[in-house]
């Protein structure tokens, strides 16, 4: 690029209508004399992003997985750029804030539970009287009685106040239990415990307890857990003998009661993490591009897309071309072109976030322990997260005006996105939650904005490969991104 | 003025800029591009790729292994980026094939059914063993017969057709056990652990060959590949299967008993069946590697079909002993050397005859990749390849020490070492060392057999050659920014009508 800041300068002196030499590779159309942001703007190209897709996506980095060699190994990639780039580090020790996720284990010994009737209490034996996925691995002591709700069903819950109290649903084989997990939640109970349906051969979700308890040992990484931390709505599902003997404890003999009963039974149920839960290091990737005005310098717009993906089951590879290829090297391709503009009078911060995958994680741990260069603070978000698939045209915002959180950004990116080829941009409302945007909201109570082209039939598939993917559409996309940035330099912002 | 000259002038200046091949100006008679395209040289570039090629997660970049193919792709991504032409044809990535001699731990087992229904699936190293000597693409599925310490008298008379015979180990030379087995029909030997052994020296070279085994060894494929898959005689693949101590202590606890000299009574039948699957990697122990290739076309019709050859090999040894042997000097070094010079070709723009870059693998394994290379060159038709220039090991010692071979001492010398003397005091190395006892030992020795003139820059050996220290913190990024300075130079001056090499 440098022959061409040689140049600049006198070609600026020519008329409208000269040109400047097509940089040897590009098939990009010879353009006009251009302004500043013009040539930043032509540093976009898809058979450079192109490249870098085909690498991000390659087999060899195997899927991205939250945590994974391969995520270390794009990570480490998109540093190296930054750093060629000239861009700075923008995390307190390089360019990759560290933060933690914990792969809890189970502390047996701390971990029990009874049923207390009125003349006895019956000790249950994790593993073989009851059971609990390591998802509802969680610091608890929790003593509540038991409310029977049948098979949770609409009709059989229909005005029960479970606030309080413990639910107890039977669940046939097979059933959708999800449904039913939402309706209890809601009603506000503390817990829900599965039972087998009256008669049932085999316990509920019978065949996942054996995998539920090696998951004990040591299962995904998680938020890390804190004593102090309020437990959340969980279940746990108890084995047919005991809840033969639960109902018949609670005085009901062999007979089940109507839905809606309260038994005269209370679960007590206490869980513990082991305190030597291996911790595991994860990372996003900060990139800080110093604003040149002494004043709006100090303001920061954060620009953000998740660099992992879902890594591999079995043999299949999961690429993650779209998800989130599209974005991480929209960011890379913003980010060489900023190199070319020069200093924005306000300041950028580029974070690549792992963990998005597992519960925009990344994002959250970020935002919720934010590091910033002294003296500035954030202004704004920008996310993107899928921007390579469907049609040329198609490309999605939230939010939008029917969106609470709606803000300038939306009209900002409204203004400009005809320049790039998206007469419209149509509502991704119903992804609002869905990406690392709302944590930069919901901790730092950020104006945010998220650009997406919507899922596709290879969304979270082993085919979400980069021969699928637009390039040119990426292109557009990243050239609209920077027009966004370029557009978040007034004295004011108006969000 | 006149009215055209309004556009005139600045046309004018233009021109002078852009697209003159005449020496604008430079003391030492550098042009304007050739100044443009060294400044585009940077130590921190180059620092940032050494840091990614030669960081733990690539695990030091074995022939074969994931890390090497990620550093293909990484070279890869960057000179599509650049612009640069595929130049293996219609990829930028040249596959050739390997003789892979190694356990393919992904695919083999030696697994156990009993009557009961009961199986059992072992995994070499841990659960059992076998010598280096019987790496095959093989599978044995048979019943046992019990066959004692594998001694004459549990043997003799005895008719083992077909079948496994379970011995304990006695010890002894496998030899007699062997030869004795085979000619009573057995297709393979399961020998249990003794722990009543004296020793367990004899058990301790098979697992140091099993070790062997596992790590493998990597050949140049013969001409004929076709001969790499014809089988040998089934009688041939006598399989020798070591249960570990842990491997036995699953099986017995699947069948209940521990009684090793019990189980392997001589005669004695066995209702259970033992399926030994061996593979070798790839296709019958043929795998592909890469070697990456990108082709920088000259701009003059005639001059273009000489091609430059310039290389580096981007591999390394991989890992020993849970040690990562990163290779930070050998030869990421060379690797972003040639990167740099990549991108200040890309700045440049053509030059008059072709450049291929090529990265090559499998040096480490014997100067594999490059020997690839020259038996099936790249190269675009019409064009021939008129020198080469390799580089390995660049960013360490003293930052004016340089070696070159062929040195003015070696028959071989030719202008490249001339023109490398010429422009190295402008990169700070005063002068250039003899490496001529390298002349045999890297790619440049390969390219000296298609019959052009070579150039091997290099630093010499330090003491974190070939150890896991040849790490990123220890190079010094400005001497391969300087480095590949002086090779750019060496390019840009191989560009006059007629070339003396």
């Amino acid at each position: 690029m440098r022959l061409q800041t040689l140049i600049t300068p006198l070609l600026l002196s020519l008329p409208i209508g000269a040109t400047e030499p097509a940089m040897v590779g590009t098939n990009e159309p010879i353009l006009p004399v251009s302004t500043q942001i013009d040539q930043a703007l032509d540093t976009i190209q898809a058979e450079k992003i192109k490249a870098d897709l085909y690498f991000i996506a390659s087999d060899q980095l195997e899927g991205r997985d939250t945590p994974s060699s391969g995520l270390r190994i794009a990570a480490r990639f998109v540093r190296a750029r930054l750093e060629r780039l000239g861009w700075k580090p923008g995390a307190p020790d390089g360019y990759l804030y560290e933060y933690y996720l914990q792969e809890k284990r189970i502390d047996r010994e701390k971990t029990t539970a009874q049923l207390v009737g009125s003349d006895r209490t019956i000790d249950l034996e994790m593993g073989t009287d009851y059971s609990f996925s390591n998802r509802g691995l969680q610091y608890q002591e929790r003593s509540a009685p038991l409310v029977f709700c049948g098979g949770g069903s609409a009709e059989e819950m229909a005005e029960l106040n479970l606030k309080g109290k413990i639910a107890l649903v039977s669940v046939p084989e097979g059933a959708n239990w999800f449904r039913t997990y939402r309706r209890v939640d809601k009603a506000g109970a503390l817990e829900l415990v599965w039972i087998g349906v009256e008669g049932a051969t085999k316990e509920p979700f019978g065949d996942s307890w054996a995998e539920w308890s090696k998951a004990m040992e040591g299962g995904r990484p998680g938020w890390p857990a804190d004593p102090s931390d309020e437990p959340k709505f969980t279940t746990l599902a108890l084995s047919n003998a005991r809840a033969t003997e639960l109902f018949e404890m609670a005085g009901f003999g062999d007979a089940r009661p109507e839905a809606g009963t309260e038994l005269a039974v209370e679960l007590r149920d206490t869980r513990s993490i082991d305190s030597d839960s291996p911790r595991i290091a994860l990372e996003n990737v900060c990139g800080f591009w110093p604003g040149s005005d002494p004043e709006l310098a100090k303001e920061v717009i954060i620009v953000s897309a998740h660099y992992d993906h879902v890594g591999v089951d079995g043999e299949e590879i999961y690429n993650g071309a779209d998800d989130n290829g599209s974005g991480i090297c929209t960011l890379l391709a913003v980010a060489e072109a900023l190199s070319q503009y020069g200093p924005m009078r306000r300041s950028v911060l580029f974070i690549w976030v792992s963990g998005e995958e597992k519960g925009l994680l990344g994002s959250r741990a970020w935002s919720l322990d934010p590091w910033l260069p002294e003296g500035t603070r954030a202004v704004c978000n920008i996310n993107i997260d899928m921007v390579g698939r469907n049609a040329p045209d198609l490309l999605q915002i939230t939010p939008t005006e029917d969106h609470e959180k709606y803000n300038g950004l939306t009209r900002l990116a409204e203004s400009l996105s005809s320049s790039e080829g998206f007469a419209e941009l149509g509502s991704a409302d119903q992804y609002y939650t869905r990406s690392d945007h709302a944590m930069f909201e919901e901790h730092m109570g950020l104006p945010v904005c998220f650009l997406f082209s919507d899922v596709h039939e290879d969304y979270h598939k082993p085919t979400d490969t980069p021969d699928k993917i637009d390039y040119d559409k990426v292109r557009r996309v990243s050239r609209l991104l920077l027009r966004m940035i370029a557009g978040l330099q007034t004295d004011q912002l108006d969000f | 003025m006149k009215k055209t000259s309004l556009y005139t002038l600045p046309v004018l200046c233009a021109c002078l800029l852009l697209g003159s091949s005449k020496p604008v100006g430079g003391a030492d008679g550098t042009t304007a591009e050739l100044e443009a395209a060294l400044a585009t040289i940077e130590a921190v570039e180059i620092g940032s790729d050494v840091r990614f090629l030669s960081s733990d997660d690539l695990a030091g970049r074995d022939t074969p292994g994931p890390g090497l193919k990620l550093a293909a792709r990484f070279i890869q991504a960057r000179i599509q980026r650049l612009g640069f032409k595929p130049g293996a044809g219609e990829d930028f990535l040249q596959e050739y094939p390997l003789r892979h001699r190694a356990i393919d731990l992904s695919r083999s087992a030696f697994s156990v059914e009993t009557s009961a229904g009961e199986s059992l699936r072992l995994r070499f190293d841990e659960d059992y063993l076998f010598t280096n000597g019987e790496v095959w693409d093989h599978t044995i599925e048979a019943g046992l017969i019990g066959a004692g310490k594998g001694e004459r008298e549990d043997i003799e008379g005895r008719d083992y057709s077909g079948k496994w015979a379970l011995c304990v180990d006695s010890g002894r030379h496998a030899g007699l056990r062997r030869r004795l087995l085979m000619q009573a029909g057995a297709v393979g030997v399961i020998v249990l652990p003794n722990a009543e052994l004296p020793d367990q020296k004899r058990r301790e070279k098979i697992r140091r060959s099993a070790m062997w085994a596992k790590r493998g060894s990597i050949e140049f494929p013969e001409a004929e590949l076709e001969k790499v898959t014809v089988e040998r005689p089934a009688a041939d693949y006598f399989h020798q299967v070591y249960l570990t101590e842990a491997g036995f202590n699953q099986l017995a606890a699947r069948i209940g008993s521990s009684n090793v000299e019990e189980l392997a009574i001589p005669g004695r039948q066995l209702d259970w069946t033992a399926k030994d699957e061996r593979f070798l990697p790839g296709e019958g122990g043929v795998i592909e590697v890469e070697n990456v290739c990108g082709f920088w076309p000259g701009s003059e019709p005639e001059l273009a079909r000489d091609v430059i050859l310039i290389s580096a090999h981007y591999d390394h040894v991989g890992t020993r002993d849970g040690k990562i042997y990163n290779g930070a000097d050998d030869n990421a070094s060379g690797t972003s050397g040639l990167l740099a010079i990549a991108e200040a070709l890309a700045t440049h723009g053509p030059l008059r005859r072709s450049v291929m870059l090529i990265w090559v693998s499998a040096e480490e394994k014997g100067l594999f990749g490059s020997q690839a290379w020259v038996e099936s060159p790249t190269l675009p038709p019409g064009s021939r390849a008129i020198c080469n220039i390799n580089i390995d090991m660049i960013g360490r010692n003293e930052p004016g020490e340089l070696y070159i071979t062929p040195s003015e001492n070696h028959r071989k010398f030719n202008t490249l070492g001339k023109l490398a003397a010429e422009f190295s005091p402008l990169e700070g190395f005063e002068e250039l060392g003899d490496a001529d006892a390298y002349y045999e030992r890297s790619d440049h020795a390969n390219f000296a057999r298609m019959g052009i003139p070579v150039a091997f820059l290099f630093n010499g050996e330090h003491e974190d050659y070939h150890q896991p220290t040849d790490t990123y913190e220890k190079i010094d990024t400005d001497k391969i920014r300087r480095v590949s300075r002086l090779v750019l130079r060496m390019i840009a001056a191989l560009q006059s009508d007629n070339l003396d090499l």
